[in-house]
Parts: structure tokens; C-alpha cells; sequence
């Protein structure tokens, strides 16, 4: 073959995979600022006609403004509480010799072929019996259940980029091991550690599962519950479905542009780098 | 020197995640094999012991055999799909082409779409009015007519499918990248110096260096995929009837709108077993090739 022909088939195949990536997400931003009217035009139109804004007044000034705080208390609370403890899992798991430690770490990483499905009569059953049904707490504490084992894991990977020499040489500072891991390791690893709250924070910010059985009153309610209520209608509002969604994923796209250097190179990291 | 304190602050640092993984995990694992030994229902909710009645029922369950079929169909053909779509994804964007660059920041968009909206974007392009792919491929003289992709028994499987393989690619893609870049150019020039064809480069030198991490993200994806069922219940709720149903969704269906949980219990140890055996399998077919990285 030659290299101009190979070079157009390249070029076919990248604008073939850039409409297919893109593709849903322009659908969705299109739809929402369409209006009802052109919203269920049969053949449908893809670029809007009288592009207006109202979808997105409408969903911020309901019910989904406070299911979208809700949800942001919720993640939030996730994902500071399970950063915090796999920080503290951290310490003896990364930097010490533990012994128990890779029985440990093995243990976690078993976890991970528990389905949540499997989980949630139990969990249920438990919050249900120690009154935790219906509240926020419950369900941050739900959601440590699938997020934790991975964030010990994430966290072990950036852990380990950070020099083992620091450490040391604030211990013979005077500093603890423990303090020493602390006050310079963890602030070197910053990035790192800011990267497995985001990813936390996603994680819990997608969930309807366990929202779905813990949370059954409207008040508590979370964004994802807030769209799911619209399946089933007969007649959904996809104008004001897809600015919902196009809003829910503001504050995904702002976080992991903050964090998506390191991000994106741990994740991939870690399947590269022996 | 370990000190007695050292030795306590190392064990007060992991006790919450040993806490938490007993009550989150070990307890809800042993209960669920009792519960899957027991029969109650919603009028009768005190759990009576059957022994091991509800696995015999299970296997003479039609519409169990049918969401086992769909699940194997549904972890195969995402799996696959992922690995030929981010392999090929990654090689295109490995080349020296304008807009490489443009395509990598693309490939992030379905990775953090969340999974509920996802579901419902997906649900609207195929739906077979308002949408747009009953739309190009009527342009494309494929269809005629409306067919209700997600409404009907025979492709809502294959529509929640396509979804799934959108959302997940790009991540299988980035890994594949990843290992891509550490095949060292060297090495390909030399291939190349010996008159080898670029496909043949590729074959015997490049994808020889990638397995191991291919043999990671395909484990990773198989895990993913036979535990997820988000997509799915947002775009059909495994219907119509169980057509589109995989066993993570019947396992919630089954224990929370039918409240049968001896039932459920029982396909969640069915649900473990399958998967823990075949990633045994899998991780002693890899030791044996070479390894995981």
C-alpha cells in the first residue's frame, strides 16, 4: 500500500472514531437546548432551529437543584471519608513492612469479584436495622463498601512514586516514621491523593444502585435518582432530560480537568510500569 | 527498631479498612450464602432453611437460563469489542497524524459521562422515533421502516451492548496506548531494517510487548462488565420481559421487586462462583504465558 493511501485511511478511521465519541455527547447538548416542539419532530432535526436556554431554567430552578446538592454532600462526604481511610491503610501498606500486609492487600483486591448486586441485600438488611435507611451517612457509608478496596490500591500505586529517601531523611530529622510519612510524604504525593478523591467522587456520583434502596423519600433524593424517576413515564421530557444530564456532568468534566495529568498516568501507569 | 507504639499506630492505621471490609464485604458475603440456603418471602420474611432447594430451582428456571445466556453474550461480546475497538484506537492514535492530539481528549468524553446519563443518551439514539440512528441508517438504505431497537426481544441485548462498548473503549484504549509508547521504536526499526511488513512489525514485535498489559484490561473488563447492570436498567430495565436481563440485575430485581432473597442469594453465589473460576482460570493460563502487568 502506499503511504498516501495509507495516510487517507487513517485519516477515514480518526473521523470515524471522533463522530462516534463525540457523537452522543453533541446529541445531548443539542437536545437540551432544542424545544419541546422540535424535541419529538419525526424525522428528528439535528441542529437546532431556535436554540433556547429554557430547558436548563427550568431543571435548575426545580426539584434538581436539590437533588444535585444532595448528591454533591453525598460524594463529597465519599470521597473525603474513603481518601482519609485509605491514607491511613497507607501508611503500614506502603511504607512499612507489614506482615499481613500483602494478605491484606490481596484481600481487598478479591473484594473487587463480589458484585455490588451481591452486596446490597446485606447492606440493606444492616442500615435497615441500625436506622440507617434514609440517610445521607448511611449511604456514604454504603458506597465505602465498593469504593474503599480501589482507592487503597490507587492510592498504593502513587504512594510508591514518592521517594523512600525524603522519609528518611526526616526521620533522622527527629521525625516518627509515621509522622514523617504524614508531613512529607503525603504532601508529596498530593496529586496523587487528590487524583483517588476524584476518582471517588465519580465513582459515587454515577451510583443509583445503592441511592436507589437506601434513599426513599424525595428529600434525600440524588440527581441520578432525580432522572431515573423520568423512565417509565409515558411521555419523557427529553429536552429537559438531556440538560439535566448535561449539568450533571459540569462539575465531573471541571474536577477531573484539575487532576487529569496525573490521572490519566496512574491509571495507565500502573498496566505499563513493572 | 519497632517499638511497641509503632507496632499499635500501624495497627490502628489499618483497622478501619479491616473494619470496614469485614462489615461491608465478609459479613455480606457469609450472609448471603445462609440467605441462599433459606426460603422467606414478603408476607413470611423470617427466613426458614431449605437447604440447598433454591439452586435446584434455579437450574430448572427458564428465565434464569435465559439472563444466564444473555450474561455470557453480553460480558463476551462487550469484552471483545473493547479490546478490538481501544487496540485499534490506540494504534490510529500512536501514529504521527494531524489531530492525534484532538482525538485523545475526545476519547475521555464517554469515560466521564456518567453511567446513568449515558444510559439515557444512548436510550434517545436509539429510540425509534426522536432519534438519530434509525435516522443514518435509513439514509444508508439498511433499514426500512422504525424497528424499536431497545423494544424489541431479538436486539435490545445488542442495543444496551453498543452503549456499553462506547462508554467503556476509551479507558481499554489508554491502556492500550500506554503500552504502546513503551515498545521501544528501536525495536520496530530493527524489524523493519529485516524487511518486515508493517503488519508483520506489528504482530511479532509490538503486540508480543503489549500482552501482558492486554491480558491486565481484558481481566479488568471481564470483572466490569459481568457485575455491571447500570446501562442496563436505565435504557430497557432488562427487557422486554428478561431479554435483555443480566444476572447482577436479576440478582437486584430478584431481591428487591420480587423479594424473593433466597432466590437472589442464591444466584449471587452463583454470580461469585462463575467469576471467581473463570479469573482463577484465567490467572493461571497468564502465569503459565508470562504474566500480568
Amino acid at each position: 500500500m502506499s503511504g498516501v493511501a495509507r495516510n487517507t485511511g487513517f485519516y477515514i478511521a480518526g473521523l470515524a472514531l471522533a463522530v462516534f465519541l463525540i457523537g452522543p455527547f453533541a446529541w445531548m447538548v443539542l437536545t437540551a437546548v432544542k424545544t419541546p416542539d422540535e424535541v419529538f419532530r419525526d424525522p428528528p432535526t439535528w441542529w437546532p432551529h431556535a436554540p433556547s436556554a429554557r430547558n436548563f431554567a427550568a431543571v435548575l430552578d426545580g426539584d434538581f437543584a436539590s437533588s444535585l446538592l444532595n448528591s454533591a454532600l453525598v460524594c463529597a462526604g465519599t470521597a473525603v471519608v474513603c481518601t482519609l481511610l485509605a491514607l491511613l491503610a497507607g501508611y503500614p501498606l506502603s511504607r512499612t513492612r507489614l506482615r499481613g500486609g500483602p494478605q491484606v492487600l490481596g484481600a481487598a483486591l478479591v473484594s473487587q469479584l463480589v458484585p455490588q448486586a451481591v452486596l446490597l441485600l446485606p447492606i440493606y438488611e444492616l442500615a435497615r436495622d441500625l436506622g440507617l435507611l434514609n440517610t445521607r451517612h448511611g449511604l456514604v457509608l454504603a458506597m465505602l463498601a465498593v469504593n474503599l478496596p480501589v482507592a487503597v490500591w490507587l492510592l498504593r500505586g502513587f504512594l510508591a512514586g514518592a521517594p523512600i529517601e525524603v522519609e528518611e531523611a526526616a526521620q533522622l530529622d527527629g521525625l516518627t516514621q509515621a509522622r514523617a510519612y504524614w508531613r512529607v510524604t503525603v504532601p508529596l504525593a498530593r496529586n496523587g491523593v487528590l487524583s483517588v478523591a476524584v476518582y471517588v467522587f465519580f465513582m459515587s456520583w454515577q451510583d443509583f444502585i445503592f441511592s436507589m434502596i437506601f434513599l426513599t423519600g424525595p428529600e434525600q433524593q440524588t440527581a441520578p435518582l432525580w432522572l431515573l424517576g423520568f423512565i417509565g413515564q409515558h411521555s419523557v421530557d427529553w429536552g429537559l432530560l438531556m440538560a439535566a444530564s448535561t449539568v450533571m456532568m459540569v462539575p465531573v468534566i471541571l474536577l477531573f480537568a484539575v487532576v487529569q495529568r496525573s490521572f490519566v498516568g496512574n491509571m495507565t501507569g500502573g498496566a505499563t510500569k513493572g | 527498631m519497632r517499638t511497641r507504639k509503632e507496632s499499635l499506630i500501624r495497627f490502628a492505621c489499618l483497622a478501619p479498612l479491616l473494619i470496614l471490609l469485614a462489615v461491608l464485604i465478609g459479613y455480606p458475603v457469609l450472609d448471603v450464602l445462609w440467605l441462599s440456603t433459606t426460603k422467606s418471602s414478603l408476607i413470611h420474611p423470617e427466613p426458614d432453611f431449605i437447604g440447598l432447594g433454591n439452586f435446584a430451582d434455579a437450574f430448572t428456571d427458564s428465565a434464569l437460563l435465559t439472563v444466564l445466556r444473555n450474561t455470557l453474550v453480553w460480558t463476551v461480546l462487550v469484552v471483545l469489542l473493547q479490546f478490538l475497538l481501544g487496540l485499534g484506537s490506540a494504534i490510529l492514535l500512536s501514529k504521527r497524524i494531524r489531530g492525534a492530539a484532538v482525538l485523545r481528549v475526545l476519547l475521555v468524553i464517554p469515560w466521564v459521562m456518567p453511567g446513568i446519563t449515558a444510559g439515557l443518551v444512548w436510550k434517545m439514539l436509539e429510540d425509534p422515533y426522536l432519534g438519530p440512528v434509525n435516522q443514518v441508517l435509513k439514509a444508508l438504505g439498511l433499514i426500512s421502516g422504525e424497528p424499536a431497537w431497545l423494544g424489541d426481544q431479538g436486539t435490545a441485548l445488542f442495543g444496551v451492548i453498543l452503549a456499553a462498548v462506547w462508554k467503556g473503549f476509551p479507558m481499554s484504549a489508554l491502556m492500550y496506548l500506554a503500552a504502546y509508547r513503551t515498545v521501544s521504536e528501536e525495536l520496530r526499526d530493527a524489524a523493519r531494517v529485516d524487511g518486515a511488513r508493517p503488519w508483520r512489525v506489528f504482530w511479532h514485535v509490538t503486540l508480543p510487548a503489549m500482552a501482558p498489559t492486554i491480558r491486565t484490561t481484558v481481566l479488568l473488563t471481564t470483572i466490569w462488565t459481568f457485575n455491571s447492570f447500570d446501562l442496563i436498567y436505565v435504557m430497557t430495565k432488562g427487557g422486554p420481559g428478561v431479554s435483555s436481563q443480566v444476572l447482577s440485575g436479576h440478582i437486584y430485581r430478584t431481591a428487591f421487586l420480587d423479594v424473593d432473597h433466597g432466590a437472589a442469594a442464591a444466584y449471587g453465589v452463583i454470580a461469585v462462583l462463575v467469576l471467581g473460576v473463570f479469573s482463577a482460570l484465567y490467572l493461571r493460563q497468564v502465569r503459565a504465558e508470562g504474566g500480568l502487568r
